[in-house]
């Protein structure tokens, strides 16, 4: 609480006189191999600062925020419980007495370095897991509530009734919370922090910049439409209502995910929209169909049902095809990956939910009409069980998110690279693996007009302030090749990052060139 | 990918009024032009922990006639050079002078001390905008540079190691002795 205060001062005091506190020493130092682990760290500063975040990144990937204690210039925090041997990464930040918040990170190794330092795929499982559970919470809400509508518009093409309309509602009702709890578990995800975190306004901040936030947008104007067109009657008002819900709800699975980023992006986008939409009047109609089998006129309704849903399954089928085609690539790289499982588990209860569903059209569905007294609930057991399928194909399907693709898996990691021009200088970075996690930094310099530049020291500074990671500093040294190197420097999280170069050209002038890389996971 | 070409962007959202303290500054806000000013500079730490052994000033062009001040204890030395323009001075034409000064002794990290020079700034420095003089400290094992110039339309408290500067402001039309 204190520092959530103390974070809100700094945030929206404007200050005066600021005078930056340096750090002046470490203990353990940065990059020191100690034999066991140390019964605390300590930083000490050039003058009296006031600890903001010391959040410690195990050789496991997890992280864990230390309680810092500040006595003068001297910043302690005990490490307790700590055991595992391998790299440590203590991303800190403090603020001085005037409130300018300093910070930066000190790497140390207990026993030897990890040979695969603190990697993203670790961080925070349980808030990933928290949030794949509510983004199923999300979906099956938006589902329930764009599928009221779009029943009521083209299969009842009539005034929905009160069970269905009551359904809706709670449905749209809940999509709001549990929207907003997404993008907070999000933030939690990516910054990797504890549940309580979320009386924080960190969490929140690093939620609301993740595309996620976009789907959660789009979900819930979609069950807000959905539950407007419901209350319009029956004219086309509301029949166009309940398209436009549709459309909002396919493109909020759009908006985020792995399946959308697959490339080609031209083919993936679409194919994600046709297979959300397919899906949101398929698990959609359920429950209204439900409702409906208990009226007067459930043959009809039933007929109306199949000849928008058949095509609808189609749809559904190509796409998916398509999807899982972009995903994994050939076969081999399923086979034994957790991605690979998912993918089959809901492929069998697909198999089984069409067939269960091939049944009620092609059976049960005459045997309806033919008025038979045992055909109504049958057919009423048979969508319960769709019902129930259908939620576990949506419970897997958000379970994706847990799991890399293949294609990430598989693909060589390319390096990454990157070009800053400037009038006076320009920059080639080309960082290796060119994803989140131990990377070498290879650097080539030259003037504006393209003359040879050789700084007599180079700096380069990676930051991530949008995930509260203060710079991580690396000196450069120029090799034989004519080049700069630099690292390995581990850069904990995917995303956005800061890079800045600090190149000294004389004793008195200096150049900095600063870029955004986007780091792949 | 963007490019973004901003110099020394460090994302600190706060409004600054004074100067940085743990910097190395002037203790003047104001020269005038073309008259003789007395700069101080101040020095208040050393590299990370270790002792300022030298303190270098590197004058700017259109700062011309630069005497340092002696100071005890220190040995000072002074690099001359020619000017880009020559000045004049009282009728005279000034084409060399005083580009770099150097004060070698020590000053352990934790004191603080000043360093005096004259200066005079010409017509050549523009009147309302920052004058800034980039300043090296050396110590045995590294270096403190206070060397970094804002760009346009950047705030110095967005640097990590701004240069010292202070504001050229021009001289009264009348009532100048010489």
């Amino acid at each position: 609480m204190r520092h959530a205060l103390i974070l809100l001062l700094v945030l929206f005091m404007p200050l005066q006189a600021l005078a930056h506190a340096q750090l002046r020493g470490a203990g353990p130092a940065d990059g020191a191999v100690l034999d066991a682990m140390p019964g605390n760290v300590t930083l000490t500063f050039n003058e009296p600062v006031a600890p903001l975040v010391l959040r410690l990144f195990g050789p496991d990937g997890a992280a864990t925020d230390l309680v810092g204690t500040a006595e003068n210039a001297v910043v302690t925090a005990a490490l307790r419980g700590v055991l595992v041997e391998g790299t440590y990464l203590l991303s800190w930040r403090v603020v001085s007495a005037d409130g300018h918040p300093v910070g930066g990170t000190l790497t140390f190794h207990i026993g030897a370095p990890s040979a695969a330092p603190p990697t993203p795929a670790d961080l925070a499982a349980g808030a990933a897991r928290m949030a794949s559970a509510l983004r199923f919470l999300l979906t099956a809400t938006v589902v329930v509530a764009v599928g009221a509508s779009l029943f009521a518009a083209f299969v009842i093409r009539g005034q929905a009734g009160p069970q269905l309309s009551r359904a809706a509602l709670v449905a749209a009702s809940a999509t709001l919370p549990a929207g907003v709890l997404v993008v907070g578990v999000q933030g939690l995800d990516m910054l990797s922090l504890a549940p309580a975190a979320l009386l924080t306004p960190q969490p929140w901040w690093a939620g609301l910049s993740a595309p996620v936030t976009l789907t959660v947008i789009l979900s819930c104007m979609a069950a807000v439409l959905s539950a407007g067109a419901l209350r319009c009657g029956t004219g086309p008002v509301r029949d166009a209502f309940a398209l436009v819900a549709l459309l909002l709800a396919a493109l909020s699975f759009a908006a985020s995910g792995h399946a959308a980023a697959a490339p080609p992006r031209a083919v993936a986008l679409p194919a994600v929209t046709l297979h959300a939409a397919a899906l949101v009047f398929w698990m959609g109609s359920l429950l209204p169909l439900l409702f409906a089998l208990r009226g007067a006129d459930a043959a009809v309704i039933l007929h109306r049902f199949a000849a928008i849903a058949i095509p609808a399954v189609v749809v559904l089928v190509l796409s998916g095809a398509t999807l899982t085609w972009l995903q994994a690539g050939t076969s081999t790289g399923l086979m034994g990956s957790a991605y690979g499982i998912v993918l089959a588990a809901k492929l069998v209860l697909v198999a089984i939910l069409l067939g269960v569903a091939a049944r009620n059209r092609f059976v049960l569905t005459p045997a309806l009409c033919e008025a038979q007294p045992q055909a109504a609930p049958h057919l009423r057991r048979a969508i319960r069980a769709e019902i129930v399928l259908g939620l576990a194909i949506l419970a897997l399907a958000s379970g994706f998110r847990l799991t890399p693709p293949p294609r990430a898996l598989a693909a060589p990691v390319a390096p990454l690279y990157a070009h800053i021009h400037t009038d006076r200088a320009m920059a080639d970075i080309r960082l290796t693996p060119g994803r989140a996690g131990p990377v070498t930094v290879m650097l080539g310099f030259q003037t504006g007009d393209f003359a040879e530049l050789v700084p007599r020291a180079a700096e380069v500074i990676f930051a991530q302030p949008a995930a509260g990671i203060a710079p991580i500093r690396q000196q450069a040294l120029r090799g034989g090749d004519g080049l700069w190197h630099a690292g390995p420097v581990t850069l904990p999280l995917a995303g956005d990052w800061e890079v800045t170069l600090r190149l000294l050209i004389t004793d008195f002038e200096s150049m900095i060139l600063t870029d955004t890389i986007n780091l792949p996971d | 990918m963007k490019h973004i070409l901003a110099i020394a962007v460090l994302a600190l959202p706060f409004a600054a009024a004074t100067k940085a303290a743990a910097h190395a500054t002037f203790a003047e806000r104001e020269v005038v032009q073309n008259q003789t000013s007395r700069l101080t500079l101040r020095v208040p730490h050393g590299c990370g922990d270790e002792a300022t052994l030298r303190v270098r000033v590197q004058i700017p062009e259109g700062v011309i006639a630069t005497q340092p001040m002696v100071k005890a204890g220190w040995e000072l030395q002074t690099v001359t050079g020619p000017y880009a323009n020559a000045h004049a001075i009282h009728g005279n034409s000034v084409t060399e002078g005083v580009r770099e000064i150097i004060w070698s002794g020590e000053l352990p990290d934790a004191f603080y001390d000043e360093f005096v020079f004259r200066v005079r700034v010409t017509e050549e420095v523009p009147a309302g905008a920052m004058l800034y003089i980039p300043v090296v400290q050396e110590c045995a094992n590294g270096a403190e540079r206070w060397i970094e110039i804002p760009a346009a339309g950047q705030d110095s408290h967005d640097l990590e190691d701004p240069a010292p500067g202070v504001m050229v402001v021009p001289a009264a039309p009348a009532g100048h002795g010489h």
